[in-house]
This record gives C-alpha cells, structure tokens and sequence, in this order.
C-alpha cells in the first residue's frame, strides 16, 4: 500500500488539475465572429473583457514571434528580466558603451513591446543624451537618427497608439531643425539618403522633399509625421491620447518652423512665400476647430473677439436696466484697487475699435484682473436692479459670467499656443510686402558680412552728378527698414517675439556699421517708433531711443556756434568715446538679447536642444523638464 | 578597453600565495575545530581527538598515494554518467538554439557589430558551461548515493580522493569538448555573420563612379568631411547595415621620402611630376566602426578596375605595449593624482584642460612613462602604431564643426635628469576621435630637439625614437589638450603603442581558456559541496558563488575602508538619519558601535570575496570583444586561480567525504 501512496498522489494532482482546467476554459475560451465580422459568440468572460478592453496582442499590436518567445523565455520574471536590462541599460550609457546599449535595449523593448514610454524614454536616450556625448557632429547627428530609428520601431508594437508618430515629428523637428548643430544638421539631412530610405516604408521621401535647392526638409518630415499621426486618429485606427489644443496645434506649427529655418538659409523665395502661405492657410483652419479644453468648454480659438463681442452686447444690456453709472462706479472702485498705469488706463480710455493690438492685449489682461478681483461684479450690478426687471438682469448677469468663463478659458488656450501671433506672423510672411522687406534685407545682411559699408558710384566731373553703381550695406539696411516698417504698420503684434528679434540683429549690424564709419544715428531712422517699443517692451538696448535722440538734439542746440579749434577737439573726443560706448552697449546689448531670446514668450526657443556637450543635465533624466520644453518648442 | 590592471604573473604571484597560504591556513584550523566540535559532540572531547588525529594521518596516505589510473578509471564512469543524464545534449541544443536566433538581436547598423557578435557568443558559451557544470557535479554524487550505486564504487579499492578527482576529471574532460565544440560553432557563426563585400555605386566599378570632391571639402554625396588629400569619392551599396565611404586621395612624395609599398594593391596611378617629384592617386575605403575593406586596383589609370575584398579589421588581436606609469600634470604644472574630475559618475579617465581665456597657458598634461621601449619589441618597424581612446568634455560649443585638438609630444627620460640632455619632439596637433580607438602612425624617425637639463637647446633635427629617445630603453609620451576651456579624458589603458597582432583564432582559443578556468572551478565546487550536501542544496550553494564570483569587484570595493560613507553599518545608519557621506558622526558609544561592527562586517566581505574565485579575473570576453590579445600573465593568473581552486576544494570534499560513513 506505502509503495502506491506516491502513485494516488500523483494521479489525484493530475485529477485536480483537469478539473480546474474546465472553468479555465469556459472563462478563456475565445469568441467567434461570422464571415461578415459580426460577433457570433462573445466566448468566455475573460475572452469578452480582453476584446472590450481591446487587450488582445494582436488588437494592440502585430503579432512579434522575436517578443512573445522573450516573454514566454522569462518563465514570468519578465519584470525581473525588464529591471535587468534598464540596469545594464544605465551602466553601458554610464561606460560609453553605446553599441552595447542599443542592443540592450532591443532586448528590453522586445520584452515590454506594447509600453509607449518605454519607446519614447529611450529614443529621448539615444537622440539627446547619447548624442551629444560626441565630439564629432557627423557622429552626434548619426546618434540621433540611430534614436529616431528606434523610435520608428515601436509604431507597429504600438499601432494603437499616436504618440510615438507624434515623438518622432517633435524630435525630427527639434534635434534636425534647432539644435546648436542646426545648420549642419539640416545640410547633412538633405544629402541623406540613407536614412529617408530608412524611413521610407512610413514617409515617402518625396512627401517632404521641396524640390530644387531646397531638397528633403526636416521640419517638412515632422510636418508629414505630425500629419501621418493625424490621419491614423482620423482613421479611428489611433485614439487620440493628448489634449486638442496641442494636439491639432502640432502640425501647422511645423510650417512656419520650416519657414523661418529656410529663410536664414536660403534667399527668400516663392517657395518659402508659398510655404508660409500654406502655414497662414492651416493655422487658420486651427482657429476654426472646435477645441475642447480641460474645463470640458467647447470652443474654437478664433472666437474670442465674438465672444468679447457678445459679452458686451450683453453687459450694454444690462447697464440699460441698471444705468451706466452703477457700472462706471463699481469699476472705478476695482481699478483703484488694481492700481493701473498711464499705459494701462490710456488703453483702458481708448475707444474699443481705435485700439492697437497692444491696447487690446492690455484691456484683456485689465478685464482677467477684474474678474480676478471681482467675479461678480456684473452679478453685484444686476443685484441694483429694479425689482421689475431683476429676474432678466440675473439671468443676463450669469450669461456675461459664463461668457466670461469662455474667453478666459480660450485666452488661456490661445496665450499657450501664442495664436494671435502666429496668425499675425503666417499672414504677414506671405505677403508680398514681408517678402520685399526679407529681400532687402538679405541684400543688406550680404554687404554686412562682406564689408561693403557705402554705396559706389561713378562720379561725373562735368555735370556734378553722381550715379551709384553698387549700393553699400547701410543705404541698403534702410530701404530694408522702411519695408519693415510698413511690415510692423500692418501688423503691430509682431514689434516683439521671433520676428522683432531677427529685425533687431539687422538693427544692430547697421549700427555697427555706423559706428565703423563713424556716423551719427539718422534722426530719421524708419524704424525709430519700433525701436522705442522694442526697448520698451522686449528688452533690447545699445540702439538710441527718441528720447536719446532728442537729448542729442537740444544738446546741439545748446553748442556755442562759433567753435575753436579747442571745442571741436573735445567734441571729437566726446563723439569717441560716445562712439565706444555705443559699441560697449552694442557688445552688452547682444548678450541681452540671447538672454531675453531665452525668455521670450513669443520666440521659439529650444530649452531641450540648447544643450552643452556634456554639461552634465541628463535630459531623460528630467521628464518635466522635457515636457516642458516640448511645449515651448511648438508654441 | 576598460584596462585597469597591469602587473606581470610573478608580480602577481606573489601576492597570491600569501593570500592563498592565509586561506589555506584559516581553513585547517578550521576545519579542524569544526570536525573536533562535531566528533567530540558525538564521541566526547577525549575520543574526539583521536578520531581527528586519526582522520588528518590516515589523509596523508590517500594524497600521497592518489593512482592516476585509478581517477581515470573513475572520470569514464562520470562520463558515462554525464552523458547518460543528457545534461550535455540540452546544452549543446539550447546553445544551437541560441545561435539560430541570436542572430535577431545583432541589429544592422551598429558601427560595432564584431563586438556585439562576441559578446554575445562569449556570454551565452559561459552562461551555459557554468550552467552544465553546476548541473552534472551537483547531481553526481547525491544521486549515487541516493541510488546506493556508490557502493559499486567504495568497495572497491579507491581512495576517496579518487573518488573526488575522478568526477572533476571526468566532468571536466566533458565540459572541455563541449566549451571546443561551442567554441568552434562560435567562431564560425561570428565569422559567418560578420563577413560581407560591397560594390561601388555607379554604372561600373571603375574612377568613373567616382565624383569630384566640391571646394567645401564635404562630400557631393553625403556631405560629410572628407580626407584632406581627397580629390573623387564615391560610396559603396549598403551591406550589412552600412556602407563605405571611397576616396580616390591624390599624395605627392620626394623621391628621398619613403614611397607607398610596391605591394600595395590600391594605388591606380602613380606619375613623376615634373619638379621631379613622384604623384600617387590611391582609392581608400573609409572606415566603419573599425573595419574596412582592402581595395584591389586592376589595371591602370581611369579605367581600371575597382573592387573591394572582404571586410577587413573585425578579427585582429592587437598587441598592446603599455606605459608603466601615467603621471597627471595640472595647470600650474604640478603632478596630481587621476587628473581632473569633470563630474562623470564614471571615474575611469582622469581629465587634463586645454587652459582658460585668462591664463592661456596650461602645463596640464597626462605623461605616460614608458619602460624597456625597445626596437625588437616592434619588429624593428620603421613606422610606429600609436592608439588612443581619448575622451572629450567641452564647457562651450566652440566650432562645432571642429574636434577637439589633443597635442602629442614625445620625450626622453635621461638617467640622470641633473646631467644628461633631453630630446623632445616637436609637438603634433590632432583632431581627437571619441569612443574609438585612434590610429597615429609614428615615424621612428621625428623631428626634435635637444635641449640641456637647464632647457638651453643644443641642437635641432631628426632623432631616431629607439636609439636616441630611449637609448636607455625609457620613453616618454605627453598628452595635452590644446582648446581653450576644453578637456581631455584619459586612463592608462587608453595609451598603448601597438606591437603587432597576433593571429586571431589563437587569441580567440586563449579567450576560452578563461571560461575553461570558470567551469573547472564551478565544477570541483559542486563535486566538493555535494560530498555534504545534497543536489538542491549544492545547486543553491554554486549558484551563490557564481554570483559572487561575478560581482567580487564591487564585494571588494565595499569592503574598501577608505571607501566614502563608512561600511555598511555606517551607510545604512546615513541614509535613515539622512547624512550625507562627507558629515562626520559626533565621537560617542553609538559612533564607536558603528565603526566596529562595520570593521567585522568589512572584514567578512573581504575573506568572502576571496572564497568566491574572482570571475572577473578569469574573464577575457572584452580582450575579444574589443580586439585585444590576451597576455601569457593573464592566463597564467587564471590558470593558477583555478588550479588553487580545484586543489583547495579536493581537499574539503576529501574530508568531507572522509567523515561520512559511506566512504569508510
């Protein structure tokens, strides 16, 4: 009996086993669908919550023979063997073993395939933290396509999901197109071959390609990305995973991004007109999406002057019921609180339809601190009503209210996405105008780097008459600033932010220019109101004001006018050493410009790619501070 | 190539038998305290000693008079058992299965691919011949002995060491054939998988595919740089993953100067200038990781013939000839201990800096000092292999389109600094390359100069390396960075001139001896384990000590008493009180209690460190990975490590065996 004991036991276990694997298999089995795809047998309750989840391998992802015998090698302990390999992962990124770390990470995304961060992460990895390692910018831009590669990888393990399309457009964009190493980045992209075949099973080389000089564009690659990403999400093959405003904001942003890299590389043309018409044209279309922010308010981002519009009809009809003053009187108490400035209550006092678009930004930002201050004040107003009209005051009072709640919401969506400048910018660099004036300039910018300061001319010694025959860097800088000038006319939103900054380095070439020929700084300069508001309001300094130009004038009216010899020694003097000075701002006015081009708002300033080789900031390292970046970056 | 220890065999044998004459000391009087413990725990304290007497006499027999023929007669039973078990047979499957799909993971398109394909064969040949070992030694004895067929054995007339060296032997002889047979498959399968040719891109292979070079100097078709001497390029198609760079470089010589070998086979022209002078046009074929292809021309002029041979530069087993000292040198020119810390966690190179805007000047400098630097060393070679892996770090952009530039001087080192004149070099300037090995070839021939022990030059020329700078066989090389606010990155190992290679498949079978060493070690351990212990529990016992094996590095560091932070105690005590590792504890009972116990703690780590055989020791995967020939002292260190392994756990397996009643 003791010699079978061992036997029952194992025939009992065996037993046990079959009779638990029957409900196994009534909870597991699979469901069946008819030829024509409809659902004849939901299947087990396990089989029928996968497919409601859409957890199915195959729902998520092709079917990988590589990954799922990984998975299966694991025996389970594929969370051990995934901690493992981010391990060795770090300690090869660690000893510079980078071939050694691709491939260890080729065995980690086989084994947590279907986790889109993981991608993301690591080609973030590859593509920043790797690259930059290299002293050699060939290697450095090898390492970031070696991360964009990588990336590529994931679409199929993750076909459900867009965000790595989304990656791949944000990084082709930023690394390729406004990294330290832009410019030889974006040469060596055109001549790649090699890597648009690679990529050439999702993007068709010729998709971004502009044919000519131009040739394969990486912001017209992210462009194609952002839009391939669009198309999936269209297709309901992808759910959209982000927040709409960024999510439609993405690809026409990418637009003038390739509009503003070819006009510093090539002259300007009918091409980059056209492509900064085509960003005008979809960045209006973005104005017209219905845009759902995270308040659940459905809105579109061109509406907010017909919403302004609304709100005021609205408050006119209330101040009919209560009198005007009752308003006039609340506000009064409100702004005294607030505390405005000259500037402030000279926009305040404008007439709505004579304001300029700086007025107009200051009344917004008075209107949010006053609802800020005072969220009910059109409630407080409705409250004096008489008692006849009370009920149609309140029920106006809480429309103003909740149209108040639209254009705070939409403000805040279009202030992250900087529409109105872009609107403003896409429309004035397709016109003709910008274009005339970026001509000029280009033809100023050529006499500046070779040196070419004065016009030339032939000189007629009979008739006195002078016939220029090749015109110098600073007549041609200001033909160029007339044209910016009527650029800034039409379009006052743009005297600060990416625009304004470019102006501005033309500005301070054509002074330096001056001060090589020792001249003076034309009373006249057509930009002077321009350049008033720019020191005013976005910083820049070394270029005199009309305020400095005035204090010169009365200065030389004050001068005695009979000079000595003595006097104009000391006025040479002085003009020297105004003239270094000028040159001192001028040098310290640079550096100020690049630290307020770090801060602007407006400019589109790279935080993730102004990166010093190995300075130490690990960028994976900081997640928030990716995002960060990422936001500013398209912005 | 992480290189981090440099000392000869007997330099190193030295030091070993004192450790091993330690342990082997520790372990008697242990063993037998411990066997005096148990026997007077079962016999009372006075017939305890008697039958530990007994047991150490009756040993000295059994050792002196072990029969080889005995212990093979023994190791074909453990064969015969081995193979009956089919432990051998999975492996050799699951090693094929490996190989079949391994190929998978070596993604296209590294710029290493060698070192990949290495790595990989090395780790899956060890990971699974320490995996058999364990396995057949484990189950071997227990299994007998649970089955009785032991006494098929015992009762014969075998001494128990017999027993024991029988089953090493034989497990070992086993485990041989398979590590050659994998080893051959492995060499195979890399060779197989490496190997590629390319063509040129273009209608024929001839200069016709060849574009000119535009004035920019980067190439038409890539844009990438291109050599200086290079007038055409042309690439070829992708293989592999990649594809070559071609260009036809065009480098005039005086006739006095040393002209390219007659044997070369890529020179397509080659035309005497009419200042007497002679033109050479070469096609070269631009490195990809550190491989290339020999380009054959057929025929002359334009319209020969082009076509590369087979991939050249991933089987090479160089010969390194090391410095035997590097002495960082700061700014002000003192010497320093490891250079500048940059800030990497990874503290291998020490940095030295180009100078600062302020101070132009900078001594800082990494002297590498050369001993017995001999012409027979080289061959008597009239050109010199010099190969770095310098690193960079850079505290601003600069021109990014420019590497950092490392200067290279050589200089003597007179006998007597006070007296004897020194010769320098004039300094060379090159652009550095990074993550790979950098070739310079040095004529032995260089220009220089003489100058006084006081620096007053005596005279300027061109002095032969060997028999003017190191006449007395002592040979300086100095590195410095010269970028303004940029640094260098660079260890000993970084700096070697390269004697030569050896041929590759010797290296590659030297290579395995290490894991050879490894598996005859996890085998006498789970022989000797398994005389005590049974299968499962002798199975756990060598896992724990492959596992410490491969981590004694960092066991040793731990136990460092200089390291940062104190012992573990101390660490553990910092983290939860959350003191950093630079705070020091206020003196107290508590501060003392610490420190103690982390010295017992410090002191255990160490002696465990050392019952563990140093895998790290007997690791050559990198020498192979990273093309490197493993010396005659490295595998004697590992031979000896495993021969006083094997020897040490004969012995506590003898005893251990001895003691238990079946062997008596």
């Amino acid at each position: 009996m003791t010699s079978f004991t061992p036997f029952f036991r194992k025939i009992i276990y065996l037993a046990c086993i079959g009779v638990l694997l029957i409900p196994l298999s009534l909870v597991s089995r699979p469901g069946t669908r008819e030829a024509n795809g409809k659902v004849k047998n939901e299947g087990g309750k396990l089989s029928a919550l996968r497919e409601e989840h859409d957890l199915a391998q195959a729902k998520i992802a092709d079917i990988d023979p590589t990954s799922e015998t990984m998975k299966l090698a694991s025996l389970g302990l594929r969370g051990v063997a995934v901690n493992l390999l981010w391990m060795q992962a770090i300690e090869h990124k660690k000893k510079g073993n980078y071939d050694q770390l691709r491939s260890t990470l080729e065995a980690l995304t086989k084994i947590q395939p279907n986790f889109v961060k993981v991608w993301e992460y690591q080609a973030h990895n590859l593509a920043y933290n790797v690259s930059v390692e290299f002293d050699d910018y060939e290697s450095r831009y090898a390492w970031v396509k070696k991360g964009l590669a990588f990336l590529k990888k994931g679409i199929p393990y993750n076909r459900r999901d867009h965000r790595i399309i989304d990656k791949l457009g944000f990084h082709t964009g930023i690394k390729f197109g406004k990294s330290d190493e832009k410019t030889s980045f974006r040469r060596l992209f055109r001549k790649d071959d090699d890597y648009h075949q690679e990529m050439a099973d999702r993007l068709a080389p010729e998709s971004y390609d502009l044919g000519g000089d131009y040739g394969p564009d990486s912001w017209k690659m992210a462009y194609q990305w952002y839009a391939y990403a669009r198309e999936l999400v269209d297709k309901g093959i992808c759910q959209q995973k982000i927040g709409d405003t960024l999510y439609h904001m993405y690809r026409p942003a990418q637009l003038r991004n390739m509009g503003m890299a070819l006009q510093t590389e090539f002259k300007t043309s009918d091409t980059i007109q056209e492509i900064w018409a085509q960003a005008d044209r979809e960045w209006k279309d973005y104005g017209q999406i219905e845009i759902t922010n995270t308040l659940g308010i459905t809105t579109k981002l061109n509406q907010v002057a017909q919403f302004e519009n609304d709100r005021d009809a609205l408050r006119e009809e209330l101040d009919e019921i209560v009198g005007k003053h009752v308003r006039d009187e609340l506000m009064a108490e409100i702004l005294d609180q607030i505390g405005l400035n000259d500037e402030q209550r000279e926009a305040m006092d404008t007439d709505g339809s004579d304001r300029t678009d700086a007025q107009i930004q200051l009344v917004r930002s008075i209107e949010r601190a006053i609802v800020t201050a005072d969220a009910n004040l059109d409630t407080k107003i409705a409250l004096q009503s008489p008692d006849s009209e009370r009920k149609r005051a309140n029920r106006l009072a809480l429309e103003i209210n909740k149209k108040n709640l639209q254009i705070n919401a939409l403000s805040k969506d279009s202030n992250t996405v900087n529409y109105r400048y872009w609107l403003s910018r896409n429309e004035a660099e397709s016109k003709d105008l910008t274009v005339a004036a970026r001509e000029a300039t280009y033809d100023a910018e050529q006499m500046w780097r070779q040196s070419i300061y004065d016009d030339e001319y032939d000189f007629n010694f009979k008739t006195k008459e002078k016939t220029v025959t090749k015109r110098g860097g600073i007549s041609l800088f200001v033909d160029a600033f007339e044209q910016w000038n009527d650029v800034f006319e039409e379009y006052p939103i743009l005297r600060s932010g990416e625009l304004a900054d470019s102006v501005a380095d033309s500005i301070y070439h054509y002074k330096g220019m001056l001060d090589v020929t020792n001249r003076e700084w034309p009373d006249d300069h057509p930009l002077q109101k321009v350049i008033d508001f720019m020191t005013e309001d976005a910083g820049i300094s070394g270029v005199p004001t009309t305020e400095d130009l005035e204090e010169r004038r009365s200065g030389r009216e004050e001068e005695p006018t009979d000079d000595s010899d003595e006097d104009e020694s000391d006025q040479e003097d002085s003009g020297d050493s105004e003239t270094k000075s000028n040159n001192q701002e001028a040098s310290d006015s640079d550096q100020a410009k690049s630290d307020q081009a770090n801060t602007n708002e407006q400019g589109s300033q790279d935080a993730g790619t102004t990166e010093n080789k190995k300075s130490g900031a690990d960028q994976s390292g900081n997640d928030d501070d990716k995002t960060e970046s990422e936001s500013d970056d398209n912005i | 190539m992480v290189v981090r220890e440099f000392i000869t065999y007997w330099q190193w044998l030295g030091g070993g038998l004192l450790t091993f004459a330690l342990i082997v000391l520790v372990a008697v009087v242990l063993g037998i305290f411990v066997g005096y413990l148990v026997a007077a725990f079962r016999h009372g304290p006075t017939e305890a000693f008697y039958i530990v007497s007994q047991v150490v006499f009756s040993s000295l027999p059994d050792f002196l008079f072990t029969s080889p023929k005995r212990i093979f007669a023994i190791a074909k039973l453990a064969v015969k058992e081995a193979l009956r078990r089919k432990v051998i047979l999975v492996t050799a499957g699951i090693f094929a299965a490996m190989l079949l799909f391994g190929g998978w993971f070596m993604g296209a398109g590294t710029d290493h691919p060698d070192r990949l394909y290495i790595n990989f064969v090395l780790w899956g040949t060890q990971m699974l011949v320490l995996l058999m070992g364990m396995l057949i030694s484990a189950f071997s004895l227990p299994e007998d002995i649970k089955h009785k067929t032991i006494y098929t054995v015992v009762t014969k007339p075998v001494r128990p060491t017999e027993v024991i060296l029988g089953r090493i032997v034989g497990f070992g002889f086993l485990g041989t054939v398979l590590l050659a047979g994998m080893g051959l498959v492995s060499f195979l399968f890399v060779w197989r998988g490496l190997s590629h040719q390319h063509q040129i891109v273009g209608k024929n292979q001839t200069l016709a595919a060849f574009q000119t070079i535009p004035e920019s100097r980067r190439s038409r078709i890539t844009e990438q740089r291109v050599s200086d001497n290079a007038i055409m390029e042309a690439v070829t198609n992708k293989v592999g993953g990649h594809f070559h760079h071609l260009e036809l470089t065009e480098d005039i010589f005086n006739p006095e100067d040393r002209q390219p070998s007659e044997t070369a086979t890529n020179i397509v022209d080659k035309k005497v200038l009419e200042d007497g002078r002679i033109a050479y046009r070469r096609v070269i074929c631009n490195r990809v990781g550190e491989h290339s292809h020999q380009v054959f021309v057929d025929g002359t002029g334009d319209d020969a013939t082009i076509r590369l041979g087979p991939a050249i530069g991933y089987f090479r087993a160089r010969v390194p000839i090391y410095a035997s000292k590097l002495q960082f040198y700061d700014r002000t020119g003192e010497p320093t201990e490891g250079g500048i810390n940059v800030g990497n966690e990874w503290t291998y190179r020490g940095y030295i800096d180009g100078g600062h805007p302020s101070n132009r000047t900078t001594l800082s400098k990494a002297e590498f000092n050369f001993d017995n630097f001999t012409s027979d060393r080289f061959r008597n070679a009239d050109v010199l292999q010099l190969e770095l892996t310098m690193q960079v770090f850079r505290t601003f952009k600069a021109d990014i389109e420019k590497r950092v530039t490392a200067g290279l001087q050589f200089e003597s080192v007179p006998d007597n600094p006070e007296t004897d004149n020194i010769v320098i070099s004039d300094l060379v300037e090159f652009e550095t390359e990074e993550f790979s090995i950098q070739q310079l070839a040095i004529d032995r021939k260089i220009l220089g100069k003489i100058v006084t022990p006081d620096g007053k030059l005596v005279e300027k020329g061109k002095y032969d390396l060997f028999e003017t700078f190191a006449k007395n066989g002592k040979f300086r090389v100095n590195i410095t960075c010269r970028d303004l606010s940029q640094y260098l990155g660079i260890a000993k190992g970084d700096v070697y001139f390269r004697a030569g290679d050896q041929i590759y498949w010797f290296n590659f079978f030297k290579g395995y001896i290490g894991i050879w060493c490894q598996m005859m070690v996890i085998i006498a351990l789970g022989v000797a384990l398994s005389t005590f212990l049974s299968s499962p529990i002798t199975m756990l016992g060598t896992i724990v000590v492959i596992l410490v094996g491969f981590v004694t590095p960092f066991i040793r560091e731990m136990a460092d008493p200089q390291h940062l932070g104190g012992g573990p105690i101390e660490s553990a005590y910092r983290v939860i009180t959350q003191q950093n590792m630079m705070v020091e504890f206020d003196t107290g009972f508590l501060t003392t209690f610490i420190e103690q116990t982390d010295k017992i703690v410090i002191y255990s780590l160490y002696l465990m460190s050392y019952l563990a055989p140093n895998f790290a020791q007997l690791d050559f995967s990198d020498f192979l990975t990273y093309g490197f020939a493993i010396n005659s002292d490295r595998i004697l260190v590992a031979l000896t490590t495993a021969l006083a392994f094997v020897v040490g756990l004969t012995v506590v397996g003898y005893f251990a065996l001895k003691t238990r009643e079946i062997a008596k």
